[in-house]
């Protein structure tokens, strides 16, 4: 069936097909619609799912935790702010190992208050042990996200989707939405009352370190599993989309939303004769290191999120042992166009960026 | 459902308190960070003879509201335990 979807309620679709058998959530701007629709289709008796009503993101993501280690398939979605205020209970249902499937609408995290698009918020997670992916479009996130649910659940690792503030999350595109049949819920273990062990005890020496580097191990190779699983949804290109790279002299490398007008400008510099293409990344963890390496040429990041000056993936892309130039843009939903990346990218090819900020 | 030798100080009363989760059936326990988590085993061993869930201070209810919806849903019969949190000192 194909319909009219922004990002959010593509989501919201997929989840209704995914059947979690509890869902927390607070709302926030951009995230709200999507529990919204999940709320109303509950109520609507199209979906089982008990929805938790919690005060806060915090106990949105205890809630997750907790429903998660007695076996229930879980979901929640947040932005922003909600993000870091759950952030203590993302380290923990990650150390648990718990399969989770969590939303991200990405917005700047204040000060100053602002409600729009950049991704300060969900690279935050990237030192949690979350697996988190990026769509750019409303159809990747509809197969994310029940992509997400099979993955999560055979890795024992939680799953983040990304969509971008408003220009996908309340942003309306056709989506083919399709019922495939997902696996039942499996986990790596689940408390019951007629257990007799402790989950998450006081550690000593080494056991805490030990768990950590399982966690790290196993992130890693969640890389194959997402490859695995990525034609049965929607075949997207795994971990990355490599878009007119074959013969390029320059490469840029970005993720998300605009991500789709960084093609059109891409294409205008083709015609013009620049060999430039894209990697776009689906996957901030497991990170695409080996895409990254096979790189030729020159190499331009455009990161929508920070660190110091430099932007989160072109420090990401450096680590992976190649030279980048590296762009920071459309913070705080600074419109970044087709004619900004033409801009960009034809200074880029002309030996003209360097670290900059596009302001 | 706590057993001996576990690692409470002499006289304390969490031990004590600890007895009374006898009276519950099916008990599912969720355990704050504090001296209880202490004297409820440092991994790998366990003092009581229940299913004990250590979470982060603030989200005690949380997660043991979200067990319980789970554990209704999925039809399994449980009482979960938010556990009190106390530090006592000497």
């Amino acid at each position: 069936m194909r319909a009219l979807l922004t990002s959010n309620e593509a989501i919201a679709e997929a989840v209704r097909i995914a059947g979690p058998e509890v869902i927390a959530a607070y709302p926030i701007t951009p995230q709200s619609p999507i529990v919204e629709r999940l709320a109303e289709m509950i109520a609507r008796g199209e979906m089982k799912a008990s929805f938790v009503r919690v005060e806060s993101e915090h106990s949105a993501m205890a809630v997750i935790h907790g429903a998660a280690t007695a076996g229930a398939r879980v979901f929640t979605a947040t932005s922003s702010h909600g993000l870091a205020y759950m952030y203590e209970m993302c380290w923990w249902i990650a150390g648990s190992r718990l399969p989770t499937v969590m939303a991200v609408a990405t917005r700047s995290i204040g000060a100053p208050w602002n409600i729009h698009g950049d991704h300060t918020d969900i690279v935050l997670l990237r030192d949690a042990g979350w697996i988190i992916g990026m769509a750019e479009n409303a159809q990747e996130a509809f197969d994310m996200t029940l992509q997400a649910f099979c993955v999560s659940e055979e890795v024992n690792i939680p799953f983040a989707v990304g969509i971008d503030a408003f220009t996908m999350s309340h942003t309306a595109e056709v989506v083919e939405i399709w019922n495939p049949a997902l696996p039942r819920r499996r986990q790596a273990y689940r408390v019951l009352p007629t257990d007799k062990f402790a989950v998450n005890a006081v550690t000593m020496g080494k056991a805490r370190m030990k768990t950590r580097y399982d966690l790290a191990f196993d992130l890693e190779n969640s890389a194959k599993v997402i490859e695995r699983t990525d034609g049965e949804f929607g075949n997207h290109g795994g971990l990355v989309e490599r878009y007119r790279l074959d013969d390029a002299d320059y490469s840029v490398v970005m993720m998300g939303g605009w991500c789709g007008d960084a093609k059109d400008a891409i294409d205008i510099l083709r015609e013009e004769g620049y060999r430039i293409g894209l990697l776009r990344l689906r996957f901030l963890r497991p990170f695409p290191k080996k895409a990254v390496k096979e790189l030729g040429g020159e190499i331009l990041v455009v990161d929508k999120g920070n660190s110091d000056l430099r932007g989160v993936l072109g420090i990401e892309v450096s680590s992976c042992g190649v030279e980048v130039k590296n762009v920071v843009a459309g913070i705080g939903g600074v419109d970044v166009g087709v004619d900004d990346f033409y801009k960009i990218f034809r200074d880029f090819a002309n030996g003209n960026i360097a670290l900059e900020w596009y302001l | 459902v706590i057993l001996p030798g576990n690692t409470s100080c002499q006289g304390c009363p969490i031990s004590l308190a600890m007895r009374y989760l006898d009276e519950i059936e099916n008990p599912v326990l969720v355990m704050p960070a504090g001296c209880s988590t202490v004297v409820s085993g440092l991994h790998p061993n366990s003092a009581m003879k229940i299913p004990v869930i250590h979470v982060p201070f603030p989200s005690t209810n949380a997660v043991a509201c979200g067990l319980s919806e789970a554990y209704k849903r999925l039809g399994i019969k449980a009482n979960v335990i938010a556990w009190m949190a106390m530090e006592l000192q000497t």
